[in-house]
């Protein structure tokens, strides 16, 4: 099973690789949508990034935007449906 | 009585604040404010700038997320007798220092979570003599410029001076809008103008004090501020969010809030059907969506119907320089598919050849705009405004060229050919390509670049940057993505970027678009 600081490296190589944003200009508590990292379509990315890499399933009322406002959100909601599952 | 009519950007506040005081103005991020407070953190907001030395014409600018404190703003500047200008939070420090020079902005109103661009566009700039800054609290870092707390202004009632007298023909508003210079050009709108519009769109809107608004389009952007000063106007109620980035937030708002107005653009309305086809999401309470920026795809319209089962759909097209050009009446929707409709109540429209005759017809020509919602000019910048503005008939009057390629069938119904500048229209945003072409010449290795818009169903137009590089040298996509990133707002990011041996030039040796277009396109 994925430990948490793998998930982390995972997603942030995820946002590195979709978005426009560089290394040093993020850190796992950047609000990727409040910032403009990410946009609508970038969210759709992450959806499907995240269900098909962690085989994992969100729910339409866990698409809250604590659970996906930065990497490290994302990582501990990844965590927790792991761990549920 | 005959009532006072409204001449003044600022009076839809003053009526519809007396109109209906315990009518809830704005909802913002669960919180409901009334036009009475409204219409009172406004005042102190105004009598605030006046003790700061705003006086009538002096610019203040707005640096903000969409937000309570945004509108707020906007109607204290006005009231003070100033000009606001409300610039895209995602602006990075060079631009935005170019703007607040520009327009040689005396306060800036911002807000914490946007310091670090802010600090840095602030740098020499000394015109700029006061910042105010909202939820300042959550600052954490060293050199934040002096400022004071936003939040403290507009609860501050101590009064000790008086209103400016503004008459209609004083300005209200700088708009800045990409130009094909490189360099944002300040549209000029006096308050005459902008409330022209705002009941021109009122009117074919068929708005009423009933109706909710739901803004997720930035308020820099003309579409975004005309949702709020429409809002205002009728007495209605607007739900502010920050953006689209995160829908399924914006759905649920919809839910509990139950807007009865959407305002978007073709990227929203994509990602929305793309959740329909999932989840079949459905929205009753809206009764109008309205589109422009880009152009609404006949392919959209059948699943739009389905989200919105209630709504009557606005396809509309404008331009900064007037606000809005035309609109069509929902009822023709079906029968009138690529069309754009016709000029917005109280204007008219045109289509001229290049040598100024005008075509039958059925037939291309260039767009010519007549009425009082057709701008000052651009600030600052006199030849600019030469080009865009001609002589009319009367003496004195202006009529705005759009230098878009249109054509007008025998009933007068308008339809979108292209463009003849460079400028390039991509979710809804105006892109230059001189300044991302600027970005990218400055990457090493770089030899050339050519940047341009090709055909988008979604975007509009989507941005692709041609490379050439010094002795052929292999050059990493991402990397000029990512420089472009860091000094430009995100929609000027180049999606493609392609890299050519040699780039093709005309005979006078200047890099041929129209060859790359074709390159491009086969």
């Amino acid at each position: 099973m994925d430990d948490i600081l793998q998930i982390q490296e995972k997603v942030k190589q995820f946002i590195l690789r979709t978005s426009y944003i560089s290394e040093d200009q993020i850190n796992n508590d950047s609000l990727i949508f409040a910032q403009g990292i990410m946009d609508s379509m970038g969210f759709i990315s992450i959806i499907d990034f995240i269900e098909e890499d962690f085989t994992i399933t969100a729910a339409d009322d866990e698409l809250l935007e604590s659970n996906f406002e930065s990497i490290n959100a994302i990582a501990h909601f990844v965590a927790r449906k792991i761990k549920a599952a | 009585m005959i009532s006072r009519p409204q001449r003044l950007l600022g009076e839809a506040l003053e009526f519809s604040f007396r109109n209906h005081p315990l009518k809830t103005a704005a909802i913002y991020k669960g919180k409901e404010y009334s036009y009475t407070i409204l219409n009172e953190s406004v005042e102190n907001l105004a009598f605030h700038l006046i003790n700061a030395g705003i006086r009538k014409g002096d610019r203040v600018a707005i640096f903000m997320n969409n937000s309570w404190q945004c509108i707020v703003s906007i109607y204290g500047i006005t009231l003070a007798g100033g000009v606001f200008l409300v610039v895209n939070p995602q602006t990075k420090a060079n631009k935005l220092n170019y703007i607040l020079n520009d327009c040689g902005a005396k306060v800036v109103i911002s807000e914490g979570i946007l310091i670090n661009e802010l600090s840095l566009a602030l740098e020499g700039l000394e015109e700029v003599q006061e910042l105010n800054l909202s939820e300042a609290s959550q600052l954490n870092r060293d050199n934040v410029p002096e400022y004071i707390d936003f939040e403290e202004i507009i609860l501050n009632k101590e009064h000790k001076t008086y209103l400016p007298k503004i008459i209609p023909n004083d300005l209200a508003a700088l708009i800045y809008t990409s130009g094909s210079t490189g360099f944002p050009k300040g549209v000029m709108m006096t308050h005459q103008s902008m409330v022209f519009t705002s009941w021109s769109l009122i009117e074919y809107l068929r708005l009423t004090e009933d109706e909710r608004i739901m803004l997720v389009i930035p308020l820099a952007f003309d579409y975004g501020l005309y949702q709020l000063i429409m809002a205002i106007t009728i007495g209605g109620t607007l739900i502010i969010e920050h953006s689209f980035n995160f829908p399924p937030t914006i759905f649920r708002q919809i839910e509990q809030l139950k807007p009865t107005v959407f305002p978007g653009v073709p990227s929203i309305y994509a990602m929305m059907i793309a959740t329909h086809k999932k989840n079949g999401i459905k929205f009753d309470c809206i009764k109008k969506i309205t589109n422009t920026a880009a152009a609404l795809p006949a392919e959209f319209i059948t699943d739009l119907k389905n989200i919105f089962p209630n709504a009557l759909i606005f396809k509309m097209y404008g331009l900064t320089e007037c606000k809005r050009v035309c609109y069509l009446e929902p009822e023709l929707l079906d029968l009138k598919i690529n069309s754009v409709g016709k000029a917005i109540p109280g204007t008219e429209v045109f289509l001229l050849s290049e040598d100024g005759k005008p075509v039958l017809p059925g037939e291309t020509g260039i767009l010519h705009i007549r009425g009082p919602h057709v701008m000052a000019g651009y600030w600052n910048n006199d030849e600019l405004s030469k080009e865009m503005l001609k002589p009319a008939k009367i003496p004195g009057e202006k009529i705005l060229c759009a230098h878009d390629l249109f054509k007008m069938d025998e009933e007068g119904f308008l339809y979108f050919q292209g463009r003849n500048d460079d400028i390039i229209k991509t979710r809804g945003e105006k892109v230059s390509p001189i300044e991302v072409e600027n970005i990218i010449y400055k990457i090493d290795g770089i030899k050339e670049v050519a940047v341009l818009g090709i055909p988008d169903i979604i975007l509009g137009e989507s941005i692709v940057a041609f490379v050439t590089t010094h002795d052929q040298t292999k050059i990493d996509d991402k990397e000029i993505q990512r420089n472009c990133m860091a000094h430009l707002e995100a929609f000027m990011v180049p999606q493609k970027i392609v890299l050519l041996q040699e780039m093709p030039k005309s005979s006078n040796g200047k890099i041929d678009k129209k060859e790359l277009k074709r390159i491009i396109l086969s």
